[in-house]
């Protein structure tokens, strides 16, 4: 069986490398390189994951507007964004990534579900409420116990890393507040079989049936520090403020760029020459940054780091 | 209760009792140049498997006929200049159930959509909804925005024969041909506090304190209520005349902004 896999460098190096910062992660910091990921990983179903036979079988008793689901509607050999939609499930990135080189499906649907069981078993995906548990790290809870459960906030307070939610029916994460009434938002939704970024009005009245929650055991980190390590630069993130410690001497160049591959900051020291200590990242959003040295030795190690809004 | 409530009932009540599907726009706004259907008539409204609701996705016009997404099918309706319906193609699917992108723009044989989830345009034959090819966009076209919410790709349009792509606070100049931004990288920024609903080089339609404003006209209004949200544009010139579609939770209307 061959299949053919892709994820963006940054999400790969995220992976690995988020062990690198130190201990002041939090469900916030993690948060963002979660769902970066989500969104960014790209993958290729083949005629494995995609079998036909399966969907004609199991999706028999799909009948009247059900029927559209007795094949997968993921085309083999076509590249695809973001971690497929699948009721039931709750995959990450690395273990959607890993659920489709084994084979599994994609394209479950609520028919299968009802008629056969926990889709989880046989395909590959997250649902809205199980893409918000591990991006939160909570216990994988479904939207009725997000709008039960989770402590009440009012649309005034809502802000990064909150629920909107519609109880048994869907919900959203916030992860960024343009004003009062429109927010970015990251969701799992079947309406494009997969997870997504966009930005929401919620004086639509459509969003009067979701309610705002805040997930109790979300904590705030605004600092990070990359610790000198193998020859990388110590450096402090607090905000947008990112300062190379001045008692740190490097020789090379330090680029921060975002996962879009734009490059935010370049600073270069040779030994005798300084570099400012503190520089500020342009813009205010949250989100993940690679911060990149290169030694004047020829030597790339790069470390992610996650900004966050407060 | 407002007026297009009441309508909306009325019409409703119509069509419960005569057991017709489809229902005329009454006279006097057939004369003010609107469309007015229940849904389930021409558009409909479909419920996924864990309750979302697929309605109208966008509207663009190419100058002569106005073209409606309508996302629970899959489909571009098309109609004319009185508002009439004229046709309806079926979109061949990408993979993601009924969805082909969050906007889209018509062009003499093509529509063009902008799928932001795989980051792509989608080219669909205008007159039989054949997939014909994709072009992925470039991983930094957004990278001159500011703020990570303005470079999120929802809105296209098109000026002469280059795309305007971007969003309601951001807008790049993109060349389908080579496939990445023009040589010239032409942006649009919104002012602050402003979004641009519709571009237009000799003059946009912006919201701006809570206001429609058309620079080409001067017109100022509120802007128009809608149930459901459109995921690209929902609003559309005819001369002059500025135009919004409303998604109501009963009916669809496409009437001019006044």
């Amino acid at each position: 069986m061959s299949h053919r896999f892709h994820l963006l460098s940054a999400t790969m190096l995220l992976a690995g490398l988020l062990f690198s910062i130190r201990s002041e992660a939090s469900s916030l910091d993690t948060l963002f390189a979660r769902g970066d990921s989500a969104i960014a990983v790209t993958w290729t179903p083949d005629s494995i994951n995609t079998r036909a036979e399966w969907y004609q079988t199991n999706g028999a008793k799909c009948t009247g507007a059900d029927s559209i689901y007795r094949h997968c509607d993921f085309i083999p050999g076509e590249t695809y964004h973001s971690i497929a939609y699948s009721y039931g499930g709750e995959d990450g990135y690395i273990r959607f990534r890993d659920k489709i080189a084994e084979g599994f499906l994609v394209g479950s649907h609520l028919c299968h579900y009802n008629t056969f069981g926990d889709p989880s078993k046989a395909v590959a995906g997250t649902d809205c409420s199980g893409f918000i548990c591990h991006l939160l790290e909570a216990p994988r809870v479904s939207t009725r116990e997000f709008y039960s459960q989770y402590d009440v906030i009012s649309r005034e307070e809502m802000d990064v890393g909150d629920i909107l939610v519609k109880s048994g029916s869907h919900a959203v994460i916030i992860i960024g507040k343009e004003d009062a009434d429109n927010f970015l938002i990251w969701e799992s939704t079947s309406v494009v079989n997969g997870c997504r970024e966009r930005m929401i009005d919620i004086t639509d009245s459509y969003w009067d049936a979701y309610y705002p929650r805040r997930y109790p055991g979300l904590s705030t980190r605004t600092a990070a520090t990359i610790p000198r390590n193998q020859g990388f630069p110590a450096v402090s993130v607090r905000g947008a403020l990112v300062t190379l410690l001045s008692s740190d001497l490097w020789n090379g160049t330090l680029t921060v760029s975002d996962l879009a591959g734009r490059v935010l900051i370049t600073a270069v020291q040779r030994l005798g020459n300084s570099v400012p200590a503190t520089v500020r990242l342009p813009g205010n959003s949250p989100g993940t940054f690679l911060f990149r040295f290169t030694s004047t030795a020829g030597k790339t190690l790069t470390r992610p780091v996650i900004l966050l809004p407060r | 209760m407002n007026n297009t409530l009441i309508l909306s009932l009325v019409l409703c009540t119509a069509v419960t009792c005569s057991g017709e599907k489809k229902q005329s726009p009454p006279a006097a706004e057939k004369k003010h140049l609107e469309f007015y259907e229940p849904w389930n008539t021409t558009f409909h409204l479909r419920e996924t498997e864990n309750g979302e609701i697929l309605s109208i996705g966008a509207v663009c016009t190419d100058g002569s006929s106005i073209f409606v997404y309508d996302l629970a099918q899959g489909a571009v309706v098309q109609l004319d200049s009185t508002l009439s319906v004229t046709g309806t193609v079926l979109l061949e699917s990408i993979g993601r159930n009924t969805y082909a992108g969050d906007d889209f723009v018509a062009t003499d044989s093509a529509f063009i959509f902008l799928n932001s989830v795989d980051r792509r345009l989608e080219f669909f034959d205008r007159f039989t909804g054949k997939h014909t090819r994709q072009i992925s966009l470039p991983a930094d076209l957004m990278s001159g925005a500011k703020k990570r919410s303005h470079r999120t790709l929802n809105r296209i349009f098109t000026d002469g024969n280059t795309l305007m792509i971007g969003n309601e606070h951001y807008l790049v100049a993109f060349d389908t041909k080579p496939g990445k931004r023009t040589a010239a990288a032409t942006t649009v920024a919104a002012g602050e506090n402003e979004r641009v609903l519709l571009y237009n080089k000799s003059g946009s339609v912006i919201m701006h304190d809570s206001l429609l404003k058309n620079r080409a006209t001067g017109l100022s209004a509120p802007p128009p209520v809608t149930h459901f949200p459109l995921t690209g544009k929902r609003f559309f010139t005819r001369g002059t005349a500025l135009f919004a579609v409303e998604a109501g939770q009963d009916s669809v209307r496409i009437a001019k902004v006044k």
